[in-house]
């Protein structure tokens, strides 16, 4: 073993793949979806993802001649594969619903407030938030046959998606307007922003001691700064949003 | 016989005890496993076949695997027997040997000239 520790430089944007220079990117991203879905820790996918890159590199083969169907190799290298799969934690779970009822919020306030006038709730805003906290949930619970899902069709899955919820989300809030109360924006920007930050807060102590990042053997992981960015990637999205929305006033 | 005939049932059955002959003989990794298998005429096994079978035997604690340093790199991931996996070597030859003498003296037979 090389007694020399080397560091990989660990970035959140950075490709885990990247070890294995010699397999062909498509094949080793579904590979190491594969293995993170049945849960295997990061530094034994390093292991197997640097088995195959090595045996390509002598056999000259790739790595779809030399082991096949990604997935279906991964699935060879864990025991009781059928019985494994990613749990996700239930405090990312609800920091996450939190979250997006926090960029709801925020989103709706500074809507409001731009308008000048109160925040009105219609019977389409409780129905439209109500699925999409249910859709949100309904993911959560069954993330590991979606993510499978998804990575085999994932464009036909995101124009899906897109159209799903727009109509599932939209329709109650163009067809429901019944009118229930009036809020006054700031009301819903300080609720919006407490989520946020509870949200935040949640997702960053699930998170912070969880990088399991994928390493070549030998290697020690740096620091990883992706549990901290993964629990500010919601107010990082609230404050698009409300560019979004500002930016069409301009023009009003 | 043509090493690329042999069937891949019979191969599947024999990879096992070849694969830990093969590391009797010392430590090896990966593809020199399947050259070894391919000079002795049991024609291509493939890394998706080789790997999981060495996994398997190092989850039995047959194998331990050690990674030898390359060039700017983590090198080459070494399978060696254990001491467990030299007995256990040796008594899968002896038995794969009982085998082929019982099967060949039921199948050997199907050659007598004027048989069939």
């Amino acid at each position: 073993m090389n007694d020399q520790k080397r560091t990989h430089r660990s970035s959140f944007l950075s490709d885990p793949g990247s070890i294995a220079p010699s397999v062909d990117k498509t094949w080793r991203d579904d590979f190491i979806l594969e293995l993170r879905l049945l849960d295997v820790p990061g530094d034994r996918i390093g292991d197997h993802l640097m088995t195959v890159e090595t045996h390509v590199a002598d056999s000259g083969e790739s790595a779809q001649e030399a082991f096949g169907d990604a997935a279906a190799y991964a699935r060879e290298l864990v025991p009781d594969a059928t019985d494994r799969g990613l749990k996700v934690s239930p405090l990312i779970i609800v920091g996450n619903l939190l979250g997006l009822l926090g960029i709801y919020f925020s989103l709706w306030a500074f809507g409001s407030w731009l308008d000048g006038g109160p925040a009105q709730v219609f019977v389409g805003t409780l129905v439209s938030l109500t699925v999409l906290l249910g859709l949100v949930v309904l993911v959560a619970v069954l993330f590991v046959p979606m993510m499978r899902f998804i990575s085999d069709r994932p464009a036909a899955v995101g124009i899906v998606t897109f159209l799903l919820l727009g109509a599932l989300v939209g329709l109650p809030m163009l067809f429901l307007q019944q009118p229930l109360f009036d809020v006054a924006p700031w009301v819903l920007g300080v609720l919006g922003i407490l989520l946020l930050v509870v949200s935040s807060v949640m997702v960053h102590m699930a998170t912070k001691d969880d990088s399991d990042e994928i390493t070549a053997p030998g290697e020690t992981p740096k620091k990883s700064r992706a549990g901290l960015l993964a629990a500010l990637m919601l107010p990082l999205a609230t404050v698009v949003g409300m560019v979004l929305v500002w930016i069409p006033t301009l023009f009003a | 016989m043509n090493q690329e005939q042999w069937p891949s049932e019979w191969l599947r059955g024999v990879l096992g005890v070849c694969v830990l002959r093969i590391l009797l003989d010392g430590p090896s990794y990966g593809y020199a496993i399947t050259q070894r298998l391919e000079e002795s005429g049991l024609g291509t096994v493939k890394g998706g076949t080789l790997y999981p079978l060495l996994g398997r035997l190092e989850d039995a604690g047959h194998v331990e695997v050690e990674w030898r340093p390359g060039e700017g790199g983590p090198g080459r991931k070494y399978f060696a027997l254990t001491e467990q996996g030299r007995h256990e070597a040796l008594a899968q030859s002896v038995r794969w040997a009982d085998f082929t003498t019982t099967t060949r003296a039921l199948t050997d037979a199907a050659m007598t000239p004027g048989r069939n």
